[in-house]
């Protein structure tokens, strides 16, 4: 044994100094690589799971947000419908409205101008008439002058204008 | 004629079963090998620092490189040891790197070849600067040492004091003590010796084998041989890494008492694994 020790040169000098050295390349090694690699790698494979479920969490939000568009799609479609209905008929009924007033205005008008008419016929009936009277009285004047007076004439002209019917017609077939 | 072939062929491969002492640190002798483990180690804790030194989560390719590595051999811990995987692969990544990139020393240009004149006992002797850690028993053994303090101190971790003593020395069934208990200390302390030779053996070998091939033939073929001691030393680093996890694994297994069952599995396979690794 020892001729074999001797013969490698075996020696604590030797041995204690790879110890050391080994032990101080432990620290250096588990400082500088073995801890900062496995930490970094840790790191990754956590942030891969946190990838993926971000990744699955925004399919679930996309999917969610495209059922949310659709409805709110079709909402908008629905109430432009409706808005459109209601407005058609707002605008046909405001239309019947304008209709009838307009219908209305021009009965009244119509009527109006009927009335008139009928005034002045009326008017001018009744100056014909008292012109009428004049006339025939001024003839019938100058036919029976000496005969009779005035005022018995006159009383007489009128009791006739008087029977006459008002379209004077008959009155002045009788005369 | 004769003495000049000899003087010749000395001077062309110089084989030194040890360490030759450099110079005297005060105390400390300084020898080649020692030089060796130095740089093998600056390189390496070189190579962490600045590899690492922008970690970032999206890995570069130094960094991925190093990931690839480092997360092959976590997941060799994690299969063995669930729980304390993070506490077992500091080490034996340690072991692993140092002791690749102490073989891998050897293989550099001027590593063996460079000579420095020694002034020993009153003669000079030329003696090279450099000589690969792996090629010294020192270092070997230094490692094999560490190794068997690894996995006595997580059997004893894992089983308890009592439980580790009483596993050691005795046998089950316990009739069976006298025999197999000097058989069970031999077998521990026997991976020392040959955790430590295996590694040795092959790396001093190569060196060997690369020094009469570069004296013997021409440049191309030394370069086959650099290129199989490539494949060589990456080997052994890994065997004498994973032969320490496999002891550990056997010395924190147990196979005794309540847990037989889950330690017996485990058992056999580091067995096997152990048998596997030491035939080559």
């Amino acid at each position: 044994m020892e001729a074999l020790i001797k013969a490698f040169d075996v020696n604590i000098t030797g041995l204690i100094f790879q110890v050391i050295n080994f032990l101080l390349l432990l620290y250096l090694l588990n400082r500088f690589m073995f801890k900062p690699l496995l930490e970094r790698m840790d790191e990754r494979s956590t942030k891969i799971a946190r990838g993926l479920e971000d990744a699955e969490a925004a399919a679930r939000d996309r999917e969610l947000a495209r059922a949310e568009r659709e409805a709110a799609l079709s909402d908008a479609r629905r109430e432009a419908a409706e808005m459109l209905a209601s407005a058609n008929k707002i605008a046909a009924d405001t239309r019947d409205e304008i209709l009838a007033k307009a219908r209305a205005e021009a009965e009244g008008v119509t009527a109006r101008a009927t009335e008139e008419i009928g005034a002045e016929k009326e008017r001018a009936m009744a100056e014909l008439r008292a012109s009428v009277a004049d006339l025939a009285l001024a003839a019938a004047g100058k036919v029976v002058r000496a005969q009779m007076d005035g005022p018995t004439q006159r009383r007489l002209v009128e009791e006739f204008l008087a029977e006459a019917p008002a379209g004077g017609r008959a009155g002045a077939e009788r005369n | 004629m004769p003495e000049e072939a000899g003087e010749h062929g000395e001077s062309l491969i110089h084989v030194a079963i040890k360490a030759e002492k450099l110079f005297d640190l005060g105390p400390i002798a300084v020898t080649n090998s020692m030089v060796g483990t130095l740089i093998a180690t600056v390189v390496l804790a070189w190579l962490a620092w600045w590899a690492t030194r922008n970690a970032t989560v999206v890995p570069g390719r130094l960094q991925g490189f190093l990931e690839f590595g480092v997360d092959f051999m976590a997941g060799v811990v994690r299969g063995q040891h669930a729980t304390r995987w993070r506490a077992i692969l500091a080490p034996v990544l340690t072991i692993f790197l140092l002791v690749l990139f102490a073989n891998y020393v050897g293989l550099l240009p001027g590593v063996g070849t460079i000579a420095v004149n020694v002034v020993s006992d009153g003669h000079t002797t030329s003696v090279p600067m450099i000589r690969p850690a792996s090629a010294d028993l020192n270092f070997t053994l230094a490692l094999a040492l560490i190794a068997f303090v690894l996995f006595v101190s997580w059997g004893i971790r894992a089983n308890g004091l009592r439980g580790y003593l009483k596993e050691t020395f005795i046998a089950n069934p316990p009739y069976m003590t006298p025999l197999m208990t000097p058989i069970h200390i031999v077998s521990e302390l026997s991976r020392i010796i040959s955790l430590s030779m295996r590694l040795f053996g092959n790396i001093f070998a190569g060196e060997i084998l690369l020094a009469v091939m570069l004296a013997l033939t021409f440049v191309v073929v030394p370069t086959v041989f650099l290129g199989l001691e490539l494949i060589f030393g990456a080997v052994q680093a890994l065997v004498f890494a994973l032969l320490t996890l496999t002891y550990i694994t056997l010395a924190t297994a147990g196979h005794g008492g309540g847990h037989d069952e889950p330690g017996d599995t485990p058992h056999h396979d580091a067995d096997d694994a152990a048998l596997g690794a030491g035939a080559h």
